[in-house]
């Protein structure tokens, strides 16, 4: 670290000055001239480093850089060097974290646009819904565009900040990319051929597996029910063929002497269709998959991104008594494994013996060309080999069958030849003895397992399958409103009208007529120097547009005001165009609608009433959805959430896919229900109500919720559950897999609800080493340790509480009263939780419960901490500590109306900081 | 997905069996001294050795007390872990005691550019962004940037790419081997040749339109937007550059390489099983990476073959191992996971010893292509077990004849990994960038050179 020194101090030592510019706070001092200037002085200046030269201006120079490093220093213990007094931890606690709070300042006015709401492009979400509402694409579509560009940064914790919103070489390259795709793929498209398909599972006999017509290399067909004296050959081994089929074949012709009868299968042919018993034989155990024409199907039917319709004839019995199952569900699966994987499902609740059609509607896409896609419809029913191998006849087939494996594998391995001769004899004889035993065996090869009652087996029926696809409209929507009056004029004042319609709703704002001409003219120009047609010119034209500055970057809609000579560098009031989109761009992550474009226009939108009543429009409107999606989902973490290391299924054995993706969904249906029903923020920090599905509540272990989708219950009484804290997804998220992390888990609650970040820890802080050998610790106790070290505990008695308080949620956010993880089973030889502590304020507690109680006794400071947080996400800024006053406002506002949620962000939208640029 | 893990693992099974075949990729033989002659790619001269790069990282490191030697120099014993390089035992340097700026997850950013982390949102350009700079336009391709991921993963904890261009921006990495293919050595004829002029000369003419739109619009915003505008500019002028490349080389044939079957399955695909895809997609990864090299299309490669989720799922149809490698990092000292983690470090080390091999068995010059190649396999997450960023490991491969001396096992305790880039600037034969890794580097490892 000294080489750093060294390297970046160059700077300080050109200052001659003997005193520092801005001289340090009177509460440091005496720790710098106790500590640091002995060596650090103009006499000495060791590793060329003066800090009585050191301005505590940290905008200036490098200072900041090398106050970190001062930090860094005290915090990692390096300095003062070991042999010097050392200094009390308090005092030097006071210095690190002075340092660490005029960093994050620091960062914050380099971030803030000297405090106005800076211009900037638009995010990748942004962008994705913006072109989804001019063009009225699909949202599948709109997410593709959002993945096919590149991540954006963030700023205080959200990708709306200009300062991370760059512009570079491989962005303008991606912009130009993306165009060309929604250009090609839903403007342009040719008309789509619709394909048509009609599947029976009664023709796909062969991919039940039970071998009831298979061709040999010849093509010649082995039926299960041959008559006897039928000549058949075998691509496999004589031996193993005609034993698996329960044929007596004479080895020398290949005759088939005798059948054996098969018995019962899993399966029976029925009126027209297939009807399933609930549990196959072999595998995938339990989960009856029948994948059709896979390839074909893939290749040949999807060709294009679209939507696609399934119709489907099924019936179901859900079975009776012990073997009742809660529903029969039908699954329709495509691309599996791949990114453009989709599986749709429905119950089956017509009854077997008068099925009916089910729908499915989905929205496929074919993927880069000649990608596999495999195709499958199947029942997960978890019950397995309803029919069994007869006992007796297993006892025929095994050892023939166990050495011709054997045999083969021999052979393959090139074992000795003695070996293989002496196997080959081994088999031979085996054969014949089974040949021999066979001749008394009278059959079936199969049988019904006894231990399940088979009359009340769920049961599955399934006909006629019909596919057609892809359903679209053509020309589609972007087509018709691009050429608004129709494809029959190729004229250059229907480009101009095109243009002249396209290019406001595109710079969200109205369009000088010398803007649009300069469109037009380069259309026209571009047609005649490269031969395009009508249409190509066109798309050259939208292309350019999409990738303009006008259109991309947010804010520029003041360009409608006649520009005045000297553009005020102060805040001023922005334009109603500018207003519109800062209102759909914070509510709807989208572009304005006709209605606000009309109230700009009019010049109404800075009416508060029309203001406040747009807001709550749009919060109505479905498209704010995006912005639970993109606040709530960056707030909370949501984002992140699959970034973190996943649970290991291995010692979490219940943590499933269907708790992983419920979990995601946890904190962002929470927040639209506080949304939407005007809720006080309070509800964040503890609430008596859950909104969740029935995997959630199996988690939470609360009964009486079923169904997949998500509805607000009653919290239980023991007040484990409400509020985010102890949502299963953020709890997982906030640990590492394996184990819980209360540090991280703390530095969250603090950064997140009370928006007091906590310092990052000096660089060569490590993490907690973990259990070692047979010590049973719970993490308190090793943090506890940790402690031990003073510089380490400045700052973690300071934090850990808020972390170990969350610690009866394990690492996958279920409840435990004992430590789990780390080889612990958290059963009664695990040692018992103690999850109490203080909060800053000194209050205390023994529980979570209590904990969260705690909390809500400082709501206020809660409530001023979401108001920044809501704030820095509305401006695309941090807030910095020249915006208290509004936030103070805001927070007064808020508080007048119960903390509620919508009356934040009303606060928020008439606020100055909203309004002025 | 409402499949059970099991029966999905075996439908995976299936799926992926059409991956098991070897692809065989049709080697240059007998290469030249001079290159152009067989392959007219680069501007590599009669007798010219290029010097190249490479720079790899593996998430999560790997299990050092296994992989370190217990004796040092030349003639050091070799490792369980390093057994899979034993072929390369004169090709290469194992550095052990490496330190790192920041460590464990979501820090392979910093690997490249010295300070770069999630935590303190710095950014700076990378190393070999910068090694890019200096080839300039010889190659057609002045860098290749690659990845198990085609996202930078910036904004999140867990970012995806070694990269960060001259802009200080990060760079998104290729997944895709056959799009690398195409983009390397897709083949022309005169109306693709012609429509990608077109498209070149359109390109050029929207970029001065947008210019154009920017310069009116920069007029009439404020002092900060005209500066954020100027981001813009920016862009504009290194597409146009980019482009002024391109249409240098686009008259020039790409070499002639024929095209390997790659299958139909997606880089996902082949990497969401146990770890079969996965060997098999690395593999082409590499190949196509040393056919970059061999045919002089690019100078410099970054290459993340596994990142913190590791991609070849512990290898489990080989190892069975009950654990994620995540899980097995923090081992607690437990046997049982110890010995798992060793087996599939050692799996891992095979996929990088079958790198080394097609580059040695490339003949270039008096040499290979691995003594014109300096390739380091590296990472930031080091430690006995919860990777963080002390002792850390690095093997540098390749280069002798670029001026690399090799040292066997060299222990570097404390030392910043950065050096090491230092070391291979210094025989990339470039003058050292400025404000070089952040000022993290204090000098080259002299033993090296």
């Amino acid at each position: 670290m000294t080489r750093l020194f060294a390297g970046s101090v160059m700077g300080a030592l050109g200052l001659l000055a003997a005193e520092p510019v801005v001289p340090v706070p009177a509460n440091i001092r005496p720790f710098i001239q106790n500590h640091c200037v002995d060596c650090h002085d103009a006499d000495s200046a060791r590793a060329g480093f003066r800090i009585d030269l050191l301005s505590a201006d940290f905008t200036a120079g490098n200072n900041a850089s090398l106050w970190k490093e001062v930090m860094d220093k005290i915090n990692g213990g390096e300095m003062p060097p070991k042999k010097k007094p050392r200094p009390d931890a308090k005092e030097a606690f006071r210095v690190t974290s002075w340092v660490a709070q005029q960093l994050n300042e620091t960062t914050k006015i380099a971030q803030g646009a000297g405090g106005r709401v800076p211009m900037r492009r638009m995010n990748r979400v942004e962008y994705a819904n913006t072109v989804r509402d001019i063009f009225s694409l699909e949202e599948h579509f709109a997410r593709r565009i959002e993945k096919e560009l590149p991540s954006d940064g963030e700023v205080g914790g959200f990708d709306r900040g200009g300062a991370s919103l760059f512009m570079d070489e491989g962005q303008l390259t991606r912009y130009m990319a993306v165009a060309d795709l929604v250009l090609d793929e839903a403007i342009f498209i040719e008309k789509p051929d619709v394909k048509k398909f009609t599947w029976n599972a009664l023709n796909e006999k062969h991919v039940h597996g039970i071998n009831a017509a298979s061709k040999d290399a010849t093509g010649e067909v082995i039926d299960t029910n041959p008559p006897p004296g039928v000549v058949a050959t075998f691509k496999e081994p004589l031996s193993k063929i005609s034993v698996d089929k329960g044929l007596d074949v004479n080895q020398s012709t290949g005759k088939v002497n005798r059948y054996v009868p098969h018995g019962p299968f899993y399966w029976t042919a029925k009126n027209g269709g297939i009807e399933y018993l609930a549990g196959e034989i072999g595998w995938p155990a339990g989960n009856l998959r029948i994948p059709f024409h896979a390839e074909d199907w893939g290749k040949k039917g999807v060709n294009r991104d679209g939507w696609y319709r399934f119709r489907i004839k099924a019936g179901a019995f859900k079975g009776g008594g012990k073997e009742e199952q809660k529903e029969v569900r039908l699954f329709v699966e495509y691309g599996l494994g791949s990114p453009i994987e989709v599986v749709q499902s429905a119950v089956i609740d017509a009854p077997l013996d008068a099925p009916k059609e089910y729908v499915f509607m989905m929205y496929l896409q074919a993927g880069s060309p000649g990608m596999f896609r495999s195709w499958r419809i199947g029942w997960d029913n978890g019950k397995k080999d309803v029919v069994i191998p007869n006992p007796l006849y297993r006892d025929v087939q095994a050892k023939p069958a166990i050495l011709a494996d054997w045999l083969g594998r021999a052979i393959g391995e090139k074992k000795p030849a003695e070996f293989i001769a002496d196997l080959k004899k081994q088999s031979e004889v085996a054969l014949v003895a089974a040949l021999e035993n066979r001749k008394n065996f009278a059959g079936p090869m199969w049988i019904y397992d006894p231990k399940f009652d088979i009359a009340n087996r769920p049961r599955l029926w399934i006909g006629e399958m019909n596919w057609e696809g892809p359903i679209v409209e053509w020309p589609s929507k972007a087509r018709q409103t691009l050429f608004f009056a129709g494809e029959g004029r190729a004229d250059d004042a229907y480009l101009r009208e095109i243009f002249a319609r396209i290019v406001p709703i595109a710079y969200r704002r109205p369009a000088a007529a010398s803007e649009i001409e300069r469109m037009v003219t380069w259309t026209l120009k571009n047609k005649a120097a490269r031969a395009l047609t009508f249409n190509q010119a066109v798309r050259e034209g939208v292309k350019n547009l999409l990738c303009s500055p006008a259109f991309l970057y947010l804010g520029s809609e003041s360009q409608v005001a006649a520009p005045s000579a000297a553009p005020a560098t102060g805040p001023k009031p922005i334009n109603d165009w500018q207003l519109a989109s800062r209102l759909s761009y914070l509510l709807w992550s989208s572009a304005p609608d006709q209605e606000l474009f009309k109230l700009a226009a009019a010049g109404k939108l800075h009416d508060p009433s029309v203001m406040r009543a747009q807001v709550k429009r749009l919060l109505a409107d479905r498209r704010s959805t995006e912005f639970v999606r993109n606040f709530a989902g960056q707030w909370l973490s949501v984002r992140n959430f699959e970034n973190g290391n996943p649970p290991s299924r291995n010692f979490y054995r219940q943590y499933d896919d269907a708790l992983r993706d419920s979990s995601k969904r946890e904190p962002l249906e929470f927040f639209q229900e506080v949304l939407q029903k005007n809720l006080p923020l309070t509800n964040f920090l503890d609430s008596e109500f859950l909104v969740i599905n029935e995997r959630l509540a199996k988690h939470y272990g609360i009964e009486g919720v079923v169904g997949e989708n998500f509805r607000r219950v009653p919290a239980p009484a023991d007040g484990r559950r409400g509020g985010v804290l102890g949502m299963a997804g953020l709890m997982t998220f906030l640990a590492d897999g394996t184990r819980t992390l209360p540090v991280r888990r703390a530095t969250w609650v603090l950064d997140k609800l009370w928006n007091q970040p906590v310092p990052p820890p000096p660089p060569n802080a490590g993490e907690l080493p973990a259990i070692k050998g047979r010590q049973q610790q719970t993490v308190r106790e090793r943090l506890d340790q940790h402690r031990l070290s003073e510089n380490c505990a400045s700052c973690h008695t300071r934090v850990d509480a808020f972390g170990l308080a969350l610690e009866n949620y394990d690492a996958v956010g279920m409840w435990r009263d004992r430590q789990n993880g780390e080889g612990m089973q958290g059963d009664k030889g695990s040692p018992l939780l103690d999850v109490s502590g203080q909060l800053p304020d000194g209050s205390a507690f023994k529980t979570v419960q209590e904990f969260k109680a705690a909390l809500l006794v400082q709501k206020k400071v809660f409530a001023r901490a979401f108001v920044e947080k809501f704030l820095c996400y509305s401006l695309g800024r941090p807030i910095v500590y020249g915006d208290h006053v509004v936030v103070d406002q805001i927070t007064a506002q808020a508080a007048a109306h119960d903390y509620r949620l919508q009356e934040v962000i009303q606060a928020t939208v008439a606020s100055s900081l909203f309004q002025t640029q | 997905m409402n499949i059970q893990s099991n029966s999905w693992l075996m439908s995976r099974r299936t799926l992926i069996k059409g991956l098991g075949a070897t692809i065989a990729l049709p080697w240059l033989e007998a290469m030249s001294p001079n290159a152009k002659k067989i392959t007219t790619a680069g501007s590599m001269a009669d007798g010219e050795i290029p010097r190249r790069s490479m720079f790899t990282y593996w998430g999560l490191g790997l299990e050092i007390r296994h992989f370190t030697p217990t004796d040092t120099g030349k003639n050091y014993t070799m490792t369980p872990t390093l057994a899979p390089l034993a072929a390369f035992k004169d090709d290469m340097t194992v550095l052990t005691g490496l330190t790192a700026y920041s460590g464990g997850h979501g820090s392979c950013s910093v690997l490249l550019t010295g300070l770069n982390t999630i935590r303190n949102a710095k950014t700076l350009m990378s190393v070999d962004q910068q090694i890019a700079a200096h080839h300039g336009n010889s190659t057609r391709f002045p860098s290749l940037v690659l990845g198990t991921a085609r996202e930078t993963g910036f904004g999140s904890p867990e970012p995806k790419t070694l990269s960060w261009s001259r802009n200080h921006t990060p760079i998104t990495p290729e997944n895709r081997p056959e799009v690398l293919f195409e983009k390397l050595f897709g083949s022309e004829n005169n109306t693709t040749l012609a429509a990608a002029k077109q498209a070149l000369a359109q390109r050029g003419s929207l970029l001065d339109s947008v210019r154009e739109q920017a310069a009116t619009l920069q007029r009439n915003v404020g002092k900060e937007d005209r500066a954020r505008l100027d981001q813009y500019f920016t862009s504009i002028r290194d597409l146009e550059d980019r482009i002024k490349i391109e249409g240098e080389w686009i008259d020039r044939p790409r070499p002639k390489v024929a095209r390997p079957d790659f299958g139909s399955h997606s880089t996902r695909e082949r990497i969401a099983n146990d770890g079969r895809g996965y060997s098999e997609y690395t593999r082409l990864m590499f190949d196509m990476v040393a056919l970059g090299f061999q045919t002089d299309s690019t100078r410099v490669v970054t290459h993340i073959p596994r990142t913190e989720r590791d991609e070849a799922r512990c290898y489990g149809y080989k190892t069975n191992s009950k654990w994620d490698l995540h899980t097995l990092t923090h081992h607690n000292e437990q046997e049982d996971k110890l010995v798992f983690w060793r087996q599939i470090d050692a799996l891992y080390m095979a996929e990088w010893a079958y790198f080394l091999g097609k580059l040695k068995s490339v003949k270039e010059g008096h040499g290979t292509l691995l003594d014109n190649t300096m390739a380091a396999w590296g990472t930031t997450n080091g430690g006995y077990g919860a990777h963080d960023s002390t002792l850390l490991p690095l093997i540098l491969c390749g280069g002798s004849a670029l001026g690399l001396k090799h040292q066997g096992h060299l222990v570097q305790k404390d030392v910043p990994l950065a050096n090491v880039w230092q070391t291979v600037v210094s025989r990339i034969g470039m003058p050292l960038p400025t404000n070089f890794q952040g000022g993290v580097a204090t000098g080259v490892v002299k033993e090296l050179i």
